[in-house]
């Protein structure tokens, strides 16, 4: 899915005080099946950006367009993007299995009660417990997981309507090193066999440099862009790839536009 | 590339047995406790009034109270006079209690769905909590007569609130992010509703139903005591009125044991509902 945000700026009213901008007006095209991060600190904006990519909040000015479409136009099992949070948010009452297959239960055509093929459900829900290596868990409880795997099971959720976006947002900021590492190479190998369109919000630079074709550097007040790197490394990049040189210089790169944003921030 | 299957997942559920062994034994002591205390203030209310130093006509020997509450319970476990009295009162206490609970459920939801509506109705709801329902007694009685009816109502008046407030403090709760992912999903109000915001608000919904068990048993009482000849709660009056003191207070022993069993079935069936409950906090 291409993703295209047009003059698009987001103010808060504050009562007797003049508007907060959280985002200058941004443009930004996000092509069909790249993997795109937005990195900056907090309060440029990038959490605002993505929320307005979900449809949780509106933009003040401009628009968001999914294929050429309005978020609120855009409706259809694979339009609505698919979301990875900090926290798993996974529905302690809902098995594992039951947790992933809760998008089907939601949106217009399940409220028309369109029936859906129970057996196809099953294969898919199946199909992606597997791709996310929690295939021996389907029928446990979230509670009963460790935070890794509860998040291994937020991705197959996101997954499960083969959206053609895909929307985290730090997704493994609350992990462990290790944990993340590991699924650092989840993610990639994910995306490599499905190909959806990513944008992954991240105050990590090497998080974002690893996984990313296109790093977008933001800076506060207002929220702006003010770097935009294209990452030229083959795929899949290992995780130990981090220290060579080419890797390396990525980093330096885009931390550099990051204090100098950092900089001239009003 | 495949990585390895993560080796430090572990579930947190195996841990317990061995902390369950300790905690049986804690538990026993505390039991011992409880019950300890209990029989010492028995004991010492017996040696105050088989000495007279508490006239009998104002405090009952306990030794007198529980030759009473055995007669009492074995006249209501095999049928005999009280029995029916007892059911009267058990029944009214299982209907309150049911009705007290749907009718806390609706109220909380449909103040919980609009800001307005909860803005201007929720101050009376605390205002009707605040008052004393005991002085409508009567006025009930008038409105619905002698029978099962007014007692009901007594109790649901004053058993209902907390279960409108759980619910309304649930509903209240619906987490941020979960919102997000349902907005995500394209998910209407209903299905919102349905899939994630009731579901969270479930123990909140619970812990109110547990503190409503205990209140409508002082409902029910209540409506006895004003409304017929039905009852334990008139059958309490009635030992009052004769001075029968002993059976007054084994009556109220039977009708607190009947609280007790209903607010732990409402645990019991709860802990069912909110299986999730604990580990998940």
């Amino acid at each position: 899915m291409r993703v295209t945000l047009e003059d698009v700026s987001k103010s808060y009213e504050t009562r007797g005080r003049e508007a907060v901008r959280a985002v200058a007006p941004i443009d930004l095209t996000v092509e069909s099946g790249e993997f795109v991060s937005l990195v900056g600190p907090s309060g440029c904006g990038k959490t605002t950006l993505l929320d307005m990519l979900i449809g949780v909040l509106q933009p003040t000015t401009g628009r968001v367009l999914l294929d050429g479409r309005t978020v609120e136009e855009s409706s259809a099992d694979s339009d609505r993007p698919g979301v990875v949070l900090q926290t798993p948010t996974l529905l302690p009452w809902r098995t594992v299995r039951s947790n992933v297959a809760l998008p089907v239960e939601c949106g217009p055509a399940a409220r028309r009660g369109e029936r859906r093929d129970k057996e196809a459900i099953r294969r898919r829900t199946d199909e992606l417990l597997s791709l996310v290596q929690v295939s021996d868990f389907g029928d446990r409880y979230p509670w009963e997981l460790s935070g890794g795997m509860q998040q291994r099971v937020a991705i197959a959720r996101a997954l499960f309507l083969r959206s053609t976006l895909m929307c985290f947002d730090e997704p493994f900021s609350a992990l462990d090193e290790f944990t993340r590492e590991t699924l650092h190479a989840e993610l990639q190998r994910i995306w490599m066999a499905e190909r959806f369109t990513a944008v992954f919000v991240t105050h990590n630079i090497s998080e974002a440099v690893l996984l990313s074709d296109r790093v977008i550097v933001m800076a506060p007040r207002p929220g702006r862009i003010v770097g935009d790197f294209t990452i030229d490394i083959p795929r899949p990049r290992a995780v130990d790839a981090l220290t060579t040189t080419e890797l390396g210089t990525y980093v330096a790169r885009v931390r550099s536009a990051l204090r100098a944003g950092m900089e001239s921030a009003a | 590339m495949t990585a390895a299957a993560p080796s430090t997942d572990v579930t947190p559920a195996v841990a317990t047995s061995r902390r369950a062994a300790r905690g049986g034994l804690k538990q026993l002591w505390r039991a011992a406790l409880v019950v300890g205390f209990g029989v010492l203030v028995v004991a010492v209310v017996e040696v105050l009034t088989a000495s007279r130093v508490i006239s009998p006509l104002l405090m009952p020997r306990p030794s007198a109270v529980a030759e009473r509450l055995g007669e009492v319970v074995w006249s209501i476990v095999s049928g005999g006079a009280i029995a029916r009295f007892a059911l009267e009162t058990a029944t009214a206490l299982l209907i309150s209690l049911v009705v007290a609970i749907a009718l806390g459920v609706a109220i909380g939801t449909l103040l919980a769905q609009s800001k307005i509506a909860k803005l201007i109705l929720y101050p009376y709801v605390l205002a009707l909590n605040a008052a004393p329902r005991i002085v409508f007694a009567p006025m009930f009685v008038i409105w619905f007569g002698l029978g099962l009816t007014s007692k009901v109502v007594m109790a649901v008046s004053i058993g209902a609130f907390p279960v409108i407030v759980g619910t309304l403090a649930g509903l209240a709760r619906a987490e941020g992010n979960t919102h997000k992912l349902m907005v995500a999903s394209r998910a209407t109000r209903l299905q919102r509703f349905r899939l994630v915001e009731f579901p969270s608000a479930l123990p909140y919904i619970v812990a109110g139903a547990e503190t409503a068990s205990v209140l409508v048993a002082v409902g029910v009482i209540i409506g006895e005591f004003t409304a017929g000849n039905q009852g334990l709660g008139y059958l309490i009056i009635v030992a009052q009125e004769n001075f029968e003191l002993p059976s007054v207070f084994a009556l109220v022993i039977v009708v607190a044991i009947m609280g007790i069993l209903l607010n732990g079935l409402v645990t019991l069936i709860g802990r069912r509902v909110v299986f999730w409950g604990r580990a998940a906090r």
